[in-house]
C-alpha cells in the first residue's frame, strides 16, 4: 500500500454524514487534499472526470476556506468523500454541483479516484445515497448529469440508478483528439418516489 | 427635503425591476446611501421596523457591495419607488431565505412618513408575493408583526396572510414586551386567489 494512504488511513477521524453498506459519505478534510490533488491530476481517473486542466495542491486547498458570512446556509454544489468501511480508505468523491435553488436542480458527480476500486458498484451505491439525500433533505425537484459516449462505465451506472436519457447532444465533449456526444440523464423526485416505492 | 438631497435623488437613473402602478421595485443603489440611513435612523420608521442600533452611511454602503461570486443569494431588497413623484420612498424584500425549505421572511418600510396609509406597502408587497411564487419558487413566505403595529396587522390580513401562531412577550418595544403575531402565505393558496394575475 502506498505511504500516502496508509497516512489518510491512520491519522484521521471519519465521522460518516451518511451511512452505506459498503461505503459512508463523509465531508472533506483538508488533511486529504494531497490525495484529492492526486485523483484529480491521474490521467486514468481525470479521463472519465474530463478533468483537462492540473490541479495544484493549493487549488485543492482552496476549497477548505471558509464561506464569507451571509452566505453560510446556501451553497451551489456539496461534495462528499467516499470512504471505504472494511479498507478504512477514502477512495474517491461525490456530489451535487451547479444546485438551482430556484429551478431546485442540481448536477450529480462521482469519482473513484483509486482505480483498483472500480467495477464493484461502488459508484452505484454511493449514488443512491447522495440522490436519497438530494430529495429527502435538500428538497430538490430533479437530478441530471451529462456522461460522454465512450464512458461505458457511467452509462450503465447511469441506467441502473434508474435515470432516465432525456437527450444527446452532438459533438460536445472534445476526448483525446476527438468530439464525442454527451448524453443527458435525469430523474425527478416524483420518478424517484416511484421506483423506490416510498 | 433638502435641495441638495433633490438634486442627488434627480441625477439616478431608475432601471425597474418589477413595475406597480404608483410604485415600481427598483435594485439599490449605493448613492441613495444617505436616503437610506436617513430612514433607518428615524425614530417614527425605526419604531416600527424594529431597528434598536444606529446605521452609519458606511453600514448602509456595505449592504451594496458586490455579493461573492457564484452564492446564492439569502435575501433580497429592493427600493420602492414613487413613479409619480419620481423619488425612492422606501424597502421591501426577502430576508432569512431558506432554499432548502423554500420560505422566506417579507418585510417592508416606507421611509418617508407623507406616504403612509396610502395603500403602497400593500402594493409592493403584492409585487413582492408574486415574484417569491413565480419566480423565486418559494413554498411559504411568512411575516412577524407585533402587536402596536395595527397598520400592518391590516396589511397583512388585506394580502391574504393567515395568522399562525401568537408567540407571547416575544418583542420590547417602547419599554414594554409586545406579543408578536406570526402570519404565512403558502404558494398553493396564493395561486387559487390570484388565477387572474398568472
Amino acid at each position: 500500500m502506498p505511504e500516502q494512504k496508509a497516512n489518510s488511513k491512520e491519522e484521521i477521524e471519519v465521522f460518516p454524514f451518511i451511512e452505506g453498506e459498503t461505503i459512508d459519505l463523509v465531508a472533506e478534510n483538508s488533511k486529504w487534499a494531497e490525495l484529492i490533488c492526486k485523483w484529480s491530476n491521474d490521467p486514468k481517473v481525470r479521463h472519465y472526470s474530463r478533468n483537462a486542466w492540473p490541479r495544484s495542491l493549493d487549488d485543492i486547498k482552496k476549497r477548505f476556506e471558509t464561506v464569507p458570512d451571509g452566505y453560510r446556509h446556501t451553497r451551489d454544489k456539496v461534495g462528499f468523500i467516499i470512504y471505504h468501511k472494511r479498507d478504512k480508505l477514502p477512495i474517491g468523491d461525490i456530489g451535487l454541483n451547479r444546485i438551482d435553488w430556484v429551478s431546485r436542480n442540481a448536477n450529480i458527480f462521482a469519482m473513484i479516484g483509486e482505480p483498483e476500486y472500480w467495477g464493484k458498484g461502488i459508484v452505484g451505491e454511493a449514488a443512491q445515497l447522495v440522490l436519497k439525500y438530494a430529495f429527502t433533505e435538500l428538497n430538490l425537484h430533479k437530478v441530471e448529469t451529462g456522461v460522454f459516449t465512450p464512458n461505458e462505465r457511467s452509462l450503465r451506472a447511469a441506467e441502473k440508478l434508474g435515470l432516465n436519457k432525456e437527450a444527446v447532444v452532438k459533438e460536445a465533449m472534445y476526448v483525446d483528439g476527438k468530439y464525442h456526444d454527451i448524453h443527458k440523464w435525469g430523474l425527478t423526485k416524483k420518478e424517484w418516489l416511484e421506483k423506490n416505492k416510498l | 427635503m433638502t435641495e441638495e438631497q433633490k438634486n442627488k435623488e434627480k441625477e439616478i437613473e431608475v432601471f425597474p425591476f418589477i413595475e406597480g402602478e404608483t410604485i415600481d421595485l427598483v435594485a439599490g443603489n449605493s448613492k441613495w446611501a444617505d436616503l437610506y440611513c436617513k430612514w433607518n435612523n428615524d425614530p417614527k420608521v425605526r419604531r416600527y421596523a424594529r431597528d434598536i442600533w444606529p446605521h452609519t452611511i458606511e453600514d448602509e454602503k456595505k449592504l451594496y457591495e458586490p455579493s461573492p461570486d457564484r452564492h446564492t443569494k439569502e435575501s433580497v431588497i429592493f427600493t420602492i419607488y414613487h413613479k409619480r413623484d419620481k423619488r425612492p420612498i422606501g424597502f421591501v424584500g426577502f430576508g432569512r431565505i431558506n432554499w432548502v425549505n423554500r420560505n422566506a421572511n417579507i418585510f417592508a418600510t416606507i421611509g418617508e412618513p407623507e406616504y403612509w396609509g396610502k395603500g403602497i406597502a400593500v402594493e409592493a408587497n403584492k409585487l413582492l408575493i408574486k415574484y417569491g411564487f413565480t419566480e423565486l419558487n418559494f413554498h411559504k413566505i411568512y411575516a412577524g408583526i407585533f402587536t402596536p403595529n395595527k397598520r400592518s396587522l391590516r396589511a397583512a390580513e388585506k394580502l391574504g396572510f393567515k395568522k399562525e401562531a401568537i408567540i407571547k412577550e416575544t418583542m420590547y418595544v417602547d419599554g414594554q414586551y409586545h406579543d408578536e403575531h406570526k402570519f404565512a402565505l403558502f404558494k398553493r393558496d396564493w395561486f387559487k386567489s390570484n388565477q387572474n394575475e398568472l
